[in-house]
């Protein structure tokens, strides 16, 4: 919310029957203002709206009162301020002293003007200024929202409030008009969730980035994470898994924290989550923390930033308020690979297995059944039986040069289409002594797959209440439930990797063919499900009018449960026959339950007092977590019935197994933040923090933190400009945080034990040993330490905002990965705190925004860029298997291609490539000797003798961009929102780029643009000469010739939207009704292959579940 | 008052999150639940079976989805696969780095070796700590004898491979000097496997006195001739090469290989499989379920599909092609085996010659037509089923492996049962009594110390089996093929019964190795059957199947135009990984690379 609302809330809907001539007793000497409205407050009941900032420069008061009229309390109150009052109901508004008093312009007739002032949800919203744009008397909005104000009928109305975006209307000679007041983007005046409190965005002095997220909640997106994407500069998302459903995505703020990997701490209402667990309709903010400064608070666990979500609340004397939001639509795969049409593939395997002097795996025979079944795909068979045997080519997962069919297995694989929704429900409002907010979500998708029953359900309820039965006590219970269920095929890894073009669906008795696909359709289910409740409880205390106390604890439980199922499955022989399908030879099911239980608790005091241009904040608390995991499963196998999937109902053999662990942390904190008239800031945290994780000894860091922050624009000679740029302020902050996020418990050694082992004893799989490795004994505390400077910039009437950071992070006794050892070593050299790293970065946000008339008008731009350098790594010979000092993060060492060699006389003349392999002729890779020596070789495999080898690109992406616009008119709103990364290399894994694998050619397939590879005939080939052997890999090493570009600019999201107008509503009694049409992953601009999504692993891997293009029409609707 | 009241309410609320939470020093200790530490682990005896039970799976049996044990000789002159074995081709290029140990069950049999001291590591972390196991020496001794074997196995591994290294026997951590131990003579390294192998010898129980799945005394000592053997004749055929041990002709190891192969012979725990079937029963030891009882067979690696433990092997050896690219039998095997009337073929008036696979068999040793599809055989009896493949002309396609149309039949059940063709419970035979006897001849014949009476305790036995003519000291035929002319006739012929006897049992590189004998197929290549065009009228000739200009399939006539380029001043060891050098600057590559 952007109205800075202290604890006077004003939404007052009864009129009070209080006079003005109440009396008021007042005696105070050189008092602040806030002071005096808090006592007139209990006093005479009157509530003061007014903004922070304006009280900065709100004079010391000293007044006499007794039982004097309130009126004349105010007059004198008001006598020397910079502002002036007007008393609406029993609300004192507080606002600025108009500038100038013009002289009255001569004008035309005067009408008078009425209408209602409400926000985007249709709220009343009491105390906006309305005035003409050439001067004159101004109005503001009562109780209702209502106002009224005379002004000539040619005038231009400016509607102005603090939160809200200015508006200009024409009159246009209308005696009505009705105005909807849109938040604004970013506020000055804004409270940001810090950690442990608020602050105003004014006063920050660590790099922070709050957004409202009711611009992100219509966008159709399952989790947070990807509407998160691109909007705030530096946070960085991406997914592993493609587009699968019900995943946590992968986070990092600022780029790679450490090289053992570094995300944020993410805090939903002060309770770490994950961001798929939260519906994004319940969020009312996201803040990020970037530096150290800002996260110092969060210690332990806030090495690489935070992740701040607060959810809805109530307003204290509101009606109560009924909101519905939901949308369905319909998804289905971004893009996917082709695979190349039959004949061509059999026609290039063949040519790879002559190559490799391998016998033709298609006959001339199935080669024209090939072209038989292309041109009359009903009546031709598309697969064989395998010669002398009953059974068909590829049901056993043999034999696939015997079939023909012309196959798109993506095409088979994904539908085009899948029903989706999202339906949330809240109520909320609030009474004199207490707030409520209640909401309950469902999501719903469908899966992408053909033949398997896939999909992602979602359920949502939150309660918020808070209540202050007394002033000295606030007491507040957030209670959360999240259900989630996945539901899988009969195996996850259902997505085609290796299945060839000519093998069709379905065998010609009408079998499903490819083995893989049986099991996917008819071999069982897994399903996941996830249910976690979430208590917690807060008692606040005023312990005296500057000093409070917090109490809050945080509890949750999760339970999972997993069930899969694996059914018996046989492939049909040529003549009819079951025969065993070798992915399906027993029936079994496997149960697995989980529960986690995690506890935090956290005291902490705050102190906040202003002594006349001084303000001191001084915050100080302690914080205790604990997390305790155990599992339990089991499995049994041959199912008496495939319908009971009970292990009750299993015959066969059975098993059970567990897992247990468990972390705590433990640490005591402090804040102290100073400013001088809010100009000069100064910021100091700190932390003393131990981990279970480490052993004794290891155990406890101490991580300070300081920030100073100056406002110039708050300086007397700032303001001849101050009409230009209303707001400048400069940041620096310095700050050490510790890092604990190393998997638990490598200080101990552990035997892991197994069971079954693969060898009989005396008839038994017995249980056995394995060998423990090194133990991480001096683990302990990494520390980033983080230099951040920014600049915050509001300019032309705050149409114009910028925010500018630049950051320096050195991650020091960085948890670096074991280093390289002679392989004598025998076992993983055990992780040890090793390494610097220094991540050097940059972050923009520009904001535009502005109103015309009806047209209100926003774009913004955020862009970010990184990169990090290895400063110190025990690797004295600058190995390149590993780290090394001053490598830089993500780069890619490899050869210079020097194109193909096209006859062997070429061969002989070119420098020897033996050392990369034994053989080589027309149609192969040939490399550059860069370092003349006359040979191809990785030297010593050094950075400082790397042979022929030279950095060829950088797979860490680079210049992270976000654009996004949104624009209304009248009724009608339109916004989009583009994100890219400017600038990422990638190897593609083989498959993906080349096709024949050099793991052989039974493991890949062959994608259309893979085609063009060299042979005689196409000696300009991009590709090189295919084998069906390893041979494949001396031509496939990682090269300048196959270095990919990963860029790429994705239009994530369009939306329209109409909002209905008040007065039709009115008559049904609502509020507010929007109708929105909203596209996800419409355009997208990249360089890699056809197929490849470059949000898919990063383009580089071949079995992702493909990313969605999703297409949604929704409503939001609130009485 | 009321604040007082808050406030002691405060501090009231500060005590009790105390309670709940902290207030113990513990509160940061949080051991792992549910696994054992090693300061817990060795505590009983119960711990060190555990221990060493994992160790059995490094032994060479059906591997994933091939043939297992039975294309191990792929990677030599017995069999050729699809595409040429890149060592014999030549091909070989350093490899960056040491890839990881090969001893799981992958779904890609291999039997290379990497540079790689994981599990000579794990040996170590045992040897370190068992000792600390509060128990009578007599139910400790077997693990630790286990221990001691286990580490001389894969040290012997290693060795074959490398040749000179540096001898781990200590768990080493990251500050241990012994990282950057320099590699110590092969004849050092065979000193320290020899130590191993007399303390495992000493340590293990015989058998009868153990598990019958676990190591015994025997094994060790059947193991030990291996080893001695093998230094024996690498130094003596590698001397003066800069594979040689400088001073060594290999002569002492080779008395220590007759030594130790006789201190088997003698404990006469062991014998050769035989149940007066000479037709048959060389066969029926490689296809059995269960061997338990088998005289022959020292230790096996059992199968069974109850307890999900299974193989894929009837699949293979019938030759299901699935995806591993098969090939067959060589020509050069199938000429090495004498006809009935102990010739050989290049003399022998039984033979009959080999334009057509009936001549092949024809009078020819009966191990041959019990190794390799004969017209005739049945492939495939169905369970229930009248249907009976039966095996007449190899086809060379991708199925059968037949490439070379001699087709593999070692390990094969015929009578297989649908269900169990892939999970399969063919069990694998790890170490068979047999090997003993080949051992103790070839030290003996090496040593010219060999006798009419050793032939009869050795060679012969294995003969009588099969039903197959003596070898017959005094009257050994000079064959003109001989494979080593400049060695002795005893020498020849005792390598050659080793070749028929142990054929695609996964022996024959490491003999080509330690005789130096890679000239027996350096500028060659392997050959198939004589091919007759009429047979085939779908094939094409240089389309579809290449044959050499006298007639015999030449599968890799295209790929190797110039035969096997393996060089014997480099590739005898392999080259040691590029990041290993780098590393450790004491270390030295080997010869050639």
């Amino acid at each position: 919310m952007k109205l800075l609302v202290l604890f006077l809330t004003v939404v007052c809907l009864q009129v009070h029957a209080i006079g003005y001539s109440q009396g008021v007793t007042l005696r105070k000497k050189n008092a602040s203002l806030e002071k005096i409205f808090e006592d007139i407050y209990k006093q005479t009941g009157y509530q003061f709206v007014y903004t922070f900032d304006l009280m900065h420069q709100a004079n010391k008061v000293t007044i006499d009162a007794k039982d004097t009229p309130l009126k004349e309390v105010l007059e004198s109150c008001f006598k020397d301020q910079p502002f002036t009052y007007m008393i609406i109901g029993d609300a004192v508004i507080v606002k600025r002293k108009p500038k100038v008093e013009s002289p009255p312009m001569e004008t035309t007739a005067p009408i008078e003007i009425s209408g209602k002032v409400t926000d985007s949800l249709g709220n009343p919203l009491i105390g906006v200024t309305i005035k003409a744009t050439q001067g004159g008397t101004g109005a503001v909005s009562g109780a209702s929202g209502n106002y009224s104000i005379t002004v000539p009928d040619d005038a231009v109305l400016e509607v102005s409030y603090v939160g809200y975006q200015t508006q200009e209307i024409p009159v246009n000679g209308r005696t009505r008009i009705d105005i909807v007041l849109r938040e604004s983007i970013s506020e000055l005046n804004q409270l940001v969730v810090v950690g442990y409190g608020t602050q105003k965005e004014a006063n920050l002095t660590g790099s922070v980035t709050q957004i409202d997220v009711s611009s992100l909640g219509d966008r159709p997106v399952s989790d947070i994470a990807s509407a998160l994407e691109g909007v705030i500069p530096g946070l960085n998302i991406s997914s592993t898994l493609g587009g699968e459903m019900g995943v946590e995505k992968d986070i990092n703020i600022r780029g790679v924290g450490s090289l053992s990997g570094g995300s944020p701490y993410i805090l939903v209402d002060g309770v770490p989550m994950s961001l798929n667990e939260i519906d994004p309709s319940e969020i009312q903010t996201v803040t990020v923390l970037k530096d150290a400064a800002a996260s110092a608070i969060y210690g332990a666990r806030a090495a690489y930033g935070v992740i701040l979500i607060t959810t809805k609340r109530g307003k204290k004397n509101s009606k109560p308020i009924v909101s519905y939001s939901g949308n369905i639509g319909w998804q289905g795969p971004t893009m996917l690979p082709r695979l190349a049409n039959s004949l061509d593939f059999a026609n290039a395997i063949n040519y790879a297995s002559q190559n490799s002097g391998a016998d033709a795996v298609f006959d001339d025979d199935i080669i024209e059944k090939i072209k038989e079944y292309q041109k009359d795909p009903k009546h031709t068979p598309g697969l064989q039986p395998i010669p002398g045997t009953d059974t068909w080519a590829g049901t056993g997962g043999g034999g696939k040069g015997y079939s023909n069919a012309n196959t798109d297995w993506y095409k088979v694989y994904f539908k085009n289409m899948a029903f989706r929704q999202h339906h949330n429900l809240s109520l909320r409002g609030g009474g004199e002594h207490s707030t409520y907010y209640v909401s309950m979500g469902v999501l719903q998708q469908d899966g992408l797959m053909n033949f398997a029953n896939d999909g992602y359900t979602r359920y949502n309820i939150v309660s918020n209440l808070r209540m202050d039965p007394a002033p000295w006590i606030t007491a507040s219970l957030n209670v959360r439930f999240i259900s989630a269920l996945n539901k899988y095929g009969g195996t996850r890894a259902g997505i085609p990797e290796d299945v060839w073009p000519t093998m069709p669906v379905y065998t010609p008795n009408g079998d499903i063919a490819y083995n893989a696909l049986k099991i996917l359709a008819k071999g069982g289910e897994e399903s996941v499900r996830r249910n976690k409740v979430i208590i917690t409880p807060e008692l606040n205390f005023k312990l005296t009018d500057d000093w409070n106390l917090t109490a809050n604890f945080s509890y949750f439980a999760t339970n999972g449960q997993s069930m899969q199922v694996d059914k018996v499955v046989y492939d049909s022989s040529v003549t009819g026959k079951p025969i065993v399908n070798y992915l399906s030879t027993f029936s079994q099911v496997t149960r697995n339950m989980s529960h986690e239980e995690y506890m935090s608790g956290n005291v902490f005091s705050n102190f906040t007092k202003q002594f006349g241009n001084y303000f001191l904040n001084v915050m100080a608390g302690f914080q205790l977590e604990k997390d305790d995991y155990k599992e339990l499963s089991g499995w049994k196998k041959d199912l008496v019935s495939s319908q009971v999937t009970s292990i009750n109902a299993a015959t066969g053999d059975y098993g059970v197994g567990d897992r247990l662990s468990q972390w705590a942390t433990e640490g005591i904190f402090g804040r102290i933040n100073f400013n001088y008239k809010g100009k000069y800031l100064l910021e100091v945290d700190g932390r003393y923090d131990g981990s279970s994780k480490f052993a004794e000894g290891h155990r406890w860091g101490l991580f300070p933190s300081a920030s100073v922050g100056y406002v110039i624009s708050k300086e007397d000679f700032w303001q001849p400009l101050a009409g230009v740029i209303d707001f400048l302020k400069l940041r620096a902050s310095y700050g050490a945080l510790g890092n604990q996020s190393v998997p638990g418990n490598l200080s101990y050694v552990v035997v892991p034990v197994h069971s079954n082992l693969g060898y009989i004893f005396d008839g038994v799989r017995p249980t056995y040993a394995d060998a423990p490795g090194l133990g991480s004994y001096g683990l302990t505390w990494e520390t980033a330490k983080t230099t951040n400077f920014g600049i915050d910039v509001r300019a032309l009437e705050s149409k114009l905002s910028l925010t500018a950071d630049v950051y320096d992070r050195r991650t020091v006794n960085m948890f670096g990965p074991g280093e390289s050892l002679p392989n004598v070593l025998g076992t993983g050299v055990p992780q040890a705190n090793n390494a610097t790293l220094a991540t050097k970065g940059i972050e923009l946000t520009i904001g535009w925004q502005q109103v015309i008339n009806d047209f209100n008008y926003s774009v913004r731009l955020v862009y970010s860029d990184n990169r990090s350098k290895v400063l110190e790594y025990n690797n004295p010979t600058k190995i390149l298997n590993t780290f090394y000092q001053g490598m830089t993060l993500g780069e890619i060492w490899g050869f210079q291609s020097a194109g193909l060699f096209q006859t062997d006389e070429e061969v002989a003349k070119s420098p020897g490539q033996t050392q990369l392999f034994g053989k080589w002729g027309p149609g192969d890779m040939r490399y550059k000797d860069v370092n003349g020596d006359g040979e191809i070789s990785y030297g010593k495999n050094t950075a400082t003798d790397p042979g022929d080898q030279v950095v060829i690109g950088n797979s860490n992406p680079r210049s992270a961009l976000g654009l996004s616009g949104f624009a209304s008119y009248k009724g009608f709103d339109l916004s989009f929102f583009f994100q890219g990364i400017l600038k990422r290399d990638v190897i593609l894994d083989n498959a993906v780029l080349f096709g024949f694998s050099p793991k052989g050619i039974q493991h890949g397939t062959i994608r259309d643009y893979q085609l063009d590879f060299w042979s005689p005939d196409n000696q300009n080939a991009f590709y090189p000469k295919p084998y069906v052997t390893d041979e494949n890999a001396k031509n496939q090493l990682p090269q300048t010739r196959y270095l990919t570009s990963g860029a790429y600019l994705r239009l994530k999201n369009l939306q329209l939207g109409y909002n209905v107008p008040s007065q039709l509503l009115n008559k049904v009694g609502a509020r507010r009704l929007r109708i929105y049409l909203s596209g996800e992953n419409l355009l997208t601009f990249t360089g890699l292959p056809n197929g490849v999504d470059p949000e898919t692993t990063y383009g580089t891997t071949e079995s992702v579940y493909p990313v969605s293009r999703v297409l949604t029409i929704g409503c939001q609707v609130s009485f | 008052m009321k604040k007082i009241i808050k406030i002691s309410v405060n501090i009231a609320c500060i005590f009790c999150l105390f309670v709940v939470f902290g207030c113990n020093k513990d509160f940061l200790k949080r051991p792992p639940l549910d696994q054992v530490t090693n300061e817990t682990f060795w505590t009983s005896t119960q711990s060190l079976e555990a221990y060493m039970d994992k160790f059995y799976i490094i032994f060479p049996a059906y591997k994933g989805r091939g043939m297992g044990q039975f294309q191990a000789d792929y990677a030599s002159d017995n069999m050729a696969r699809e595409t040429p074995d890149e060592r014999l081709a030549g091909l070989l290029s350093p490899p960056r780095a040491a890839s990881g140990p090969h001893y799981d069950e992958t779904w890609y049999a291999n039997f290379d070796v990497s540079y790689n001291f994981d599990w000579i590591r794990n040996v170590n972390i045992f040897l370190q700590h068992y000792s600390a196991v509060e128990a009578p020496w007599d139910n400790v001794r077997q693990y630790v004898g286990e221990a001691y074997f286990f580490r001389a196995y894969l040290y012997f591994d290693l060795l074959k491979f490398y040749g000179d290294l540096p001898w781990i026997n200590e768990p080493l951590t990251p500050q241990s000097e012994a990282l950057y131990s320099a590699r110590l003579p092969r004849n050092v390294i065979v000193d320290s496997i020899l130590q191993d192998c007399d303390k495992a010898i000493e340590y293990l129980y015989t058998k009868g006195n153990v598990s019958a799945s676990r190591l015994t005394q025997g094994v060790a000592q059947l193991f030990k001739s291996r080893v001695c053997l093998y230094e024996g004749t690498w130094e003596k055929y590698h001397q003066g090469t800069p594979f040689g041990v400088q001073g060594s002709d290999g002569t002492e190891y080779l008395q220590l290989a007759e030594q130790t192969a006789r201190a088997l012979m003698d404990t006469h725990a062991y014998g050769i499989y035989t149940s007066g079937q000479p037709g048959t029963d060389y066969q029926n030891l490689f296809n059995q379920i269960d061997l338990s009882g088998n005289p022959e067979v020292m230790l096996w690696k059992q199968y069974s599909l109850a307890l999900d433990k299974t193989n894929y092997s009837q699949m293979a050896v019938i030759g299901w092609y699935d995806w591993i690219g098969y090939g067959g039998i060589t020509k050069w095997l199938v000429d090495s085996y004498l006809c009935m009337d102990g010739e050989p073929i290049s003399v022998s008036s039984e033979y009959q010659g080999d334009h057509t696979l009936k001549d092949v068999f024809a009078n020819r040793d009966p191990r041959l037509g019990q190794t390799i599809f004969k017209p005739g055989d049945p492939v495939q009896i169905e369970a229930g089923d009248d249907t009976t493949k039966v095996f007449t002309e190899p086809t060379f396609d991708d199925f059968n492996n037949s490439r070379t149309g001699y087709r593999i039949k070692k390990g094969l059940d015929p009578h297989f049962i649908q269900p169990q063709q892939q999970k399969g419970e063919m069990s694998a035979i790890l170490f068979r009594y047999a090997e003993c006897l080949l051992n103790y001849a070839e030290a003996k014949a090496e040593l010219g110390t060999i006798s009419q009476a050793d032939l009869d305790e050795t060679v012969n036995v294995l003969r009588d089996r099969v039903g197959m003519t003596h070898l017959d000291l005094q009257h050994i035929t000079h064959d003109p093929n001989w494979n080593f002319p400049n060695l002795s006739p005893i020498i020849n012929e005792v390598r050659r019964e080793r070749r028929v006897e142990l054929a695609c049992e996964g022996y024959r590189l490491d003999d080509l190795m330690r005789w130096a004998a890679a000239k027996l197929f350096i500028g060659k290549r392997p050959k198939g059957v004589y091919y007759i065009a009429s047979n085939y009228p779908n094939l094409t000739v240089g389309k579809d199947i290449f044959v050499d200009d006298k007639g015999y399939v030449d599968i890799y006539q295209k790929v190797l135009p110039n035969g096997f380029q393996f060089k014997a001043d480099r590739d005898y060891l392999r080259p040691l990984p590029l990041n290993e050098l780098t590393l450790n600057t004491k270390l030295s590559q080997n010869p050639g690379w």
